[in-house]
């Protein structure tokens, strides 16, 4: 495997590098560059140094906005992805520990229901009917059970993938020494789950927070905008102020970022575990 | 002994720890799924539904816009898909290799799939506009400048492009991931014999990497027929039906509370996501037996 | 270990909440929903007297709208107002720019009964989507709907004199908006005719590089406001002309004064005179296109003004108005917005407030406050009101047009408008359809509209 690196692999690799230069870098400064420009600079959408910061004047046009109104979405975006991940992770786990374990035909029938489910796309509106008729349509709790929901079957096949793997002697063993179901899962199974449960909250964090479809759909409650529903209100309403808008899309970008250097390796470990076993 | 075990099983797992999670799934998911294949052949407010058979399947059929968006959602689809597919392992095998800087070129790949599709959506739009970045990058050359997403004739491909720069890195990551767990071994033994990295490759990297290719296939066909956020922050569906997609219709239908109408196109996304996608997904049941 | 356990149990008392939390308020859906008519029989709302001098201490009123232009400043104004004297607190949550979105976003709400205590509605035709009767407050009561004009009146009302709204900004007029300092240059007239306005622009087009038209296309309502504003000459044609299409008696092809509205706009692209890219010019890009001079007209309504006073307001009186023009020098006029409204929702529970809040909104305080956030852009529908003295001589033109001569777009009279309008027009404003093949394009549009609306007739 060891080779030596030829001329050739290292051209190669110098065009690689610079492909991210232009791809990538320059895309990211470019936000960052006009996100500190006033209007009339920022219409030109040059990389141009601006002759004015007005980083900190966009941030805080922003932020105070309608009251605040990013700052309150950011709250309810941070819940919702709290609550729903929470949530998720321990129906799904208790869910496919149950389907794993026991086989019956109620398992068997789960099981097709949850594959077809990591396929075809959730029904929409007829999911705003039936939230309605529990009475919690345009809340931030309907909106978490229906990220639960969608984001169920991916997170059951992993747990179910990963359970398969530990022996049921184990089981046998704590019932012997006396523990119940919900002791044997909560005290013996779950904390070997953590690989798992570690993938499924950093990578489901990120598809809940990024979410737009669902919030679009789902919204309308003054109390669940969510952050990204307010970049496209943005969208809208800053058309011609491309310094607020990029502001915007910082702000709204820099947690996972933020998230992604802290974490960057479980980040890593997880879309490994979440793809070999999905 | 099989009773003993089943009665030993119910003993051991109390079945209602599967309730609340397999509860919030029927309620929120299955049930919903159901319901909207009677709604799809209704008039419907939310209140009320009148049944008018397969009127709106017809009338779904026969609108401008969806002839446009099924032609775009399945070249959407394929294009985004292809490139996943095959740039992605490419690129894997290339970071698997002796590449110095593979750290660093794994990590700038990954990072767009950590933004938001708005947020993409609301940089290249600046970016491609009429006068933005790239025209004025080309203009060096004496370019002419393009109507990147204003224009008939580039608008798909931009959007298409820009969903590969998004999401090219979740495919690098899985196949990183499988080509990391084919054993060194194999490798070494091959280069004893005398193979080359192409024939390596061809012969050991390939045929180890068929469920991990099929799972990028898959994840991406499925990502490529559904979704229209990104596409719709970018060009809501235009200029005239360019870049509509089969979302986004539904969408648009939605939003004129056309709500029957708009169930039916989403039953038939249902239909075409099954029909394509299940073939190719049967190896993920397959594999489940496995385990 | 222990502390493993009871982590454990409050995760599983959690989901049980969560659980148990739905089933309740489901309970109390199933409650409500047959019943929405008992709720409506008490005047005020079920809130409590409270004592002291400031009575709305801590009461929250939710209010939704979706004008995310200068009208947003005026409403800000006026909120903090009402705050301010009566202590409570208004908390506005923002709808999509997109009227059709933001209205889909309501209508959704209302049937399912979670609509905010206020909201912005359409008024005309588009109001009875809201099935008023069940879901909005009616205020015919009500001392200050006396201030109303009758005009106003006359597109919020039911069929048994209920009222179901007051007006939430001025009215919008539109027509062409040029620069002035372009047209004294090249000495100019003012077009009366379609033919004079062509010629204009090509004079333009010949000896200045300047866009004699930008088109704002990027914004839904940017691609429309040329199309609508058409409607005085098809009332001047046909004055019964929304009625009938309604009822299915005419075809919008047979209209001469229709087509001429698509034809216009199929003009601009067609002989060049657009500016480059008018799909990715949004609104306000063509508010600083004009005021530079960079562009010469724009189709558009009065509430430009309000965003040229933000981007350049020293150059707010360089920008002059006429109507579309016609055929003929003779007929001309405007075609009007008029007021969307504010509704109070039938569920609110703090009617008391909110009509607290409207009686604040159409009285000469509310009014001023409105002006001191933006300057109007147009007639209050309040009678008596007068515009201040310091509007833009663009605005008081334009108003001079609406009161001779005008007539509100179709849309108050006709609620058949199918969800690609918008997008249909862009592709005959950039030369992707003819006008003929547009029109076949809408009427098919149209239709699915008004089978899924279930229109007698169609």
């Amino acid at each position: 495997m060891v080779r030596k690196r030829t001329w050739f692999g290292r051209v190669f690799e110098g065009i690689m590098l610079a492909s991210t230069v232009l791809g990538h870098w320059i895309v990211f400064y470019f936000i960052f560059i006009t996100a500190c420009k006033d209007q009339a600079e920022a219409a030109r959408l040059t990389l141009a140094w601006p002759s004015e910061w007005k980083l900190w004047e966009n941030i805080q046009y922003v932020m105070t906005f309608n009251n605040g109104l990013f700052v309150k979405s950011f709250w309810n975006s941070l819940r919702l992805t709290v609550c729903s991940i929470a949530i998720l992770v321990f129906t799904s786990a208790m869910t496919a520990f149950i389907l794993q374990r026991k086989r019956g035909w109620i398992s068997k029938i789960s099981d097709k229901l949850i594959i077809a489910g990591l396929i075809v796309p959730a029904s929409v509106i007829p999911t705003y009917w039936v939230l309605s008729l529990l009475g919690i349509a345009n809340t931030l709790t309907g909106l978490t059970l229906v990220e639960v929901a969608t984001l169920f079957p991916f997170a059951v096949m992993m747990y179910k993938g990963f359970i398969a793997t530990l022996p049921r002697e184990l089981d046998e063993a704590a019932v012997i020494d006396g523990c119940g179901s919900v002791r044997l899962f909560f005290r013996i199974i779950f904390p070997l789950l953590k690989p798992i449960t570690m993938a499924v909250i950093i990578l489901r964090s990120i598809v809940v927070y990024n979410d737009f479809q669902n919030p679009q759909y789902f919204m309308s409650g003054s109390d669940s905008q969510t952050v990204q529903l307010c970049v496209y209100l943005f969208k809208s309403s800053f058309t011609s102020h491309y310094g607020r808008l990029m502001a915007a899309v910082i702000i709204v970008s820099v947690p996972l970022l933020l998230l992604y250097i802290f974490l960057n390796k479980h980040i890593m470990e997880g879309m490994t575990i979440g793809a070999v076993k999905g | 002994m099989k009773g003993k075990k089943s009665t030993f099983d119910k003993r051991i797992y109390a079945g209602w720890l599967a309730a609340p999670g397999l509860l919030i799934y029927i309620l929120i998911f299955v049930i919903p799924t159901f319901a909207s294949f009677y709604f799809s052949m209704t008039r419907w407010n939310l209140k009320t539904a009148e049944f008018t058979g397969l009127t709106n399947f017809i009338t779904f059929f026969t609108m401008s816009n969806t002839r446009a968006a099924l032609i775009n959602t399945a070249i959407y689809a394929f294009f985004t898909c292809l490139v996943k597919v095959v740039l992605g392992l490419l690129l894997a095998q290339y970071l698997c290799g002796q590449v110095r800087s593979r750290g660093y070129l794994k990590t700038m790949y990954f990072l767009p799939t950590l933004l938001g599709n708005v947020a993409v959506a609301i940089a290249f739009e600046s970016i491609l506009s009429q006068g933005g970045l790239l025209n004025q990058f080309l203009a060096n050359f004496g370019v002419e400048p393009v109507k990147w997403i204003t224009g008939s004739r580039y608008a798909m491909l931009s959007c298409i492009l820009v969903d590969i720069w998004k999401g090219i890195g979740t495919a690098l990551v899985i196949y990183v991931a499988g080509i990391s767990a084919i054993p060194t071994t194999y490798f070494e033994a091959a280069a004893i014999d005398g193979s080359t990295p192409t024939q390596s490759f061809f012969k050991i990297t390939l045929p180890l990497m068929v469920p991990t290719i099929n799972t990028v296939l898959t994840l991406s066909l499925i990502g490529g027929l559904r979704t229209y956020e990104l596409v719709y922050a970018m060009t809501g569906g235009g200029p005239g039906y360019s870049t509509e997609l089969l979302g986004s219709v539904i969408y648009k239908l939605f939003s004129r509370g056309s709500y029957g109408l708009a169930t039916a196109g989403y039953v038939i996304m249902f239909v075409i996501v099954a029909v394509i996608v299940f073939p190719i997904n049967s190896f993920v049941a397959k594999r489940e037996a496995d385990l | 270990m222990k502390g493993r356990r009871v982590f454990a149990l409050c995760m599983s008392a959690l989901l049980v909440g969560t659980m148990l939390a739905g089933c309740q308020k489901d309970g109390g859906t199933v409650q409500e929903e047959p019943t929405p008519a008992t709720e409506e029989g008490g005047d005020a709302g079920p809130e409590p007297a409270a004592e002291g001098d400031k009575p709305y201490e801590g009461q929250t009123l939710q209010l939704a709208h979706n004008f995310l232009d200068s009208t947003m400043d005026g409403f800000q104004a006026q909120f903090t107002a009402f705050e301010e004297k009566y202590g409570c607190k208004v908390e506005v949550e923002l709808l999509a720019e997109n009227a059709d979105e933001a209205e889909s976003v309501l209508l959704t709400r209302a049937a399912t009964g979670n609509l905010p205590d206020v909201f912005c509605a359409s008024s005309g035709a588009k109001l009875q989507e809201f099935a008023p009767a069940d879901n909005i407050y009616d205020i015919s009561g009500e001392a200050f709907v006396e201030r109303l004009t009758d005009e106003f009146i006359g597109i919020v009302d039911g069929d048994n004199g209920e009222v179901y709204g007051i007006p939430l900004r001025p009215s919008n007029v539109a027509g062409v908006f040029y620069n002035k300092k372009v047209y004294e240059e090249l000495s100019l007239e003012i077009p009366t005719t379609w033919e004079a306005f062509l010629s204009n622009c090509q004079v333009i087009k010949d000896s200045t590089d300047k866009d004699p038209v930008v088109g704002a296309y990027d914004g839904a309502a940017g691609r429309q406001i040329l199309f609508l504003s058409q409607y005085y000459y098809v009332v001047q044609e046909n004055p019964d002309f929304a009625q009938q299409y309604t009822n299915k008696e005419i075809a919008l092809s047979e209209s001469p004064a229709y087509m001429r509205g698509l034809e216009k706009l199929y003009d601009l692209n067609e002989k060049g005179y657009l500016n480059s890219d008018p799909l990715s010019t949004s609104f306000d890009d063509s508010a600083i296109m004009l005021t530079e001079g960079t562009a010469v007209h724009t189709f558009s309504r009065t509430n430009i003004v309000g965003t040229i006073e933000n981007v350049a307001p020293d150059k707010v009186e360089d920008i002059g108005f006429f109507p579309l023009p016609d055929e003929s020098s003779q007929v001309r006029g405007a075609a009007i917005w008029l007021p969307q409204c504010w509704c109070i929702s039938q569920s609110s529970e703090n009617k008391e407030l909110a009509l607290l809040l409207f009686d604040f909104l159409v009285s000469d305080e509310g009014i001023a406050a409105y002006c001191e956030g933006t300057n109007p852009t147009g007639a209050f529908a309040v009678k008596g009101s007068q515009l201040p003295d310091n509007v833009s001589t663009v605005v008081k033109d334009a108003q001079e047009w609406a009161n001779q001569a005008s007539t509100p777009v179709m849309e108050y009279y006709c609620d058949i408008k199918g969800s690609n309008l918008s997008t249909i027009l862009s592709m005959v404003g950039t030369g992707e359809l003819t006008p003929e093949k547009g029109v076949e394009e809408i009427e098919a549009d149209n239709a699915i509209d008004a089978q899924q609306k279930g229109i007698a007739g169609w």
